[in-house]
This record gives structure tokens, C-alpha cells and sequence, in this order.
């Protein structure tokens, strides 16, 4: 499993451009974010509390 | 074997315009990743804006909202087949999680409010998000760093909680970037 951090990375985006960045950079980040493919990208922006939830819902019907 | 049902958030044409362009719908997206997180799970959806009805809730487990690109507010009169599928999953007291529009959704049906951010959109990477001290032993945040960025696109944020929702992490664009609201019978 990889998180998003490691996978911006690799694609060169700058995660410490700042919050306020220009729209331009904003774009290219947003650019860069979706030529991730779709299933890697969703995986990563949900997976961890996505799969913490589901660790609870599971939990809840084994009670 | 637990059951997931996946709530699409999007109107049918949004769904098409999505799937002509070669990508899945958000249910059919999110259907793909809970099923690589555990392939046992049983995972079925409904499109609440396609008019489908919420199947019989007895025998799931936990249901999903996903985030959508409606172009309106989740308090507008146009959100109202989607609040009232939200509404009835509250009604059955089942576990629910839900992303983006789907989180606006449901702080708006718990009394909280949600708007334009007036900071502007958020497209591509939240940057800077932190945990507040609430957050750091909550077993949906476990594993995450102090301070971490997702990627994130949205327009709206929530901007008043629902009073006893506490929140799980935010950043300097939007205060409230995940929640929970754990009391009355609701588990988000």
C-alpha cells in the first residue's frame, strides 16, 4: 500500500509548496494528481481511514 | 460476512460524463478500493439521484458516501434525495463514512453548515493537514502522521459542526477537513 506522499513524490510533485500556492501550481499539482491512475489515486486518498472504518465495521458484526 | 453498501453521490448524468471519459463512477471507484482493502466484503450500491430506492438495510454492515461534482450546496432543495437516503441510514443506526460531499452531506443532516470556502477551492494536495489532540488516539486516524497532505479536491467545506461531532483533522484552507459524530445513535 502506498500513500500519497510517496506517490506525489515519485511524480516530482513539491509537497511543500505552500497552501496558498499559485492557482498555476495548484493545476499542475491537480494535473499530476490525475494522471495517477484512478484506482491508485482513490486507494490512496481513502485507504487508510477507509480501511481503519471498515476494520470497526467488521469488528462490530464478528460482536 | 459484512456487508458495505456504497451510496453514489453523483446525479446519472455526472455518472455518464464520468464514465465517458473512461473513468468509473465514484461508487464504482470506491467499490474498487474497499474490495482491494478486504475482498471478503460483500459490496453493493445505489444511486439515490438515479430515483433507485434504499434496498432493505437489516442485513449491511456499514454504508459509504461518496464525494461528488454536483454544482450545488448540500442545502439545496436538489440534495434532497440524497439527505433523505442519509436520513434513513441514520434511522437504522448503521456505521457510515462518507468523503468530500458526502461529509458536507452529513454534517448538514446533523445540523451542522456548509458553504462555499472562502479560501477558494482546494484542487489536487491538502496540504498541512493536522490532527487536533481529540484526533491523535481516535481508531479512524490510526496511522496517520501529526501533520500529513491528501489529495483533495472540493469547493464547499463544512464550516459550522454539528454540535458533539469532533474533529479528526483540518488544515489553514478548510477547519474541518474529516469528522466524526459519534452519540444519538449515529456512528460517522
Amino acid at each position: 500500500m502506498r500513500y500519497v506522499g510517496e506517490i506525489l513524490r515519485d511524480i516530482g510533485v513539491n509537497l511543500d509548496l505552500a497552501s496558498n500556492m499559485m492557482r498555476a501550481e495548484q493545476e499542475e499539482a491537480m494535473d499530476l494528481a490525475l494522471g495517477l491512475s484512478q484506482t491508485e489515486l482513490g486507494h490512496d486518498m481513502r485507504t487508510l481511514e477507509l480501511q481503519n472504518w471498515l476494520a470497526m465495521v467488521a469488528a462490530r458484526v464478528a460482536a | 460476512m459484512a456487508h458495505i453498501l456504497i451510496v453514489e453521490s453523483n446525479t446519472p448524468e455526472l455518472v455518464a460524463e464520468s464514465r465517458s471519459q473512461g473513468w468509473l463512477s465514484e461508487a464504482d471507484n470506491y467499490a474498487s478500493v474497499v474490495r482491494q482493502i478486504n475482498a471478503a466484503l460483500r459490496i453493493t450500491s445505489v444511486a439515490p439521484y438515479a430515483g433507485e430506492a434504499l434496498p432493505p438495510l437489516k442485513n449491511v454492515s456499514g454504508v459509504v458516501f461518496t464525494g461528488s461534482g454536483v454544482a450545488w450546496c448540500v442545502d439545496d432543495p436538489r440534495a434532497e434525495a440524497l439527505e433523505e437516503t442519509i436520513r434513513a441510514v441514520f434511522a437504522a443506526c448503521l456505521s457510515a463514512y462518507g468523503s468530500c460531499n458526502g461529509l458536507q452531506m452529513v454534517a448538514h443532516v446533523l445540523g451542522g453548515t456548509c458553504g462555499a470556502a472562502p479560501a477558494g477551492r482546494e484542487d489536487g494536495v491538502a496540504l498541512g493537514l493536522t490532527l487536533p489532540p481529540a484526533a491523535e488516539a481516535h481508531p479512524m486516524m490510526q496511522g496517520r502522521d501529526a501533520v500529513f497532505s491528501a489529495v483533495c479536491v472540493h469547493r464547499d467545506e463544512v464550516q459550522t459542526l454539528p454540535a458533539g461531532a469532533v474533529v479528526l483533522a483540518g488544515n489553514g484552507h478548510s477547519k474541518v477537513q474529516a469528522m466524526v459524530y459519534e452519540q444519538d445513535g449515529v456512528c460517522f
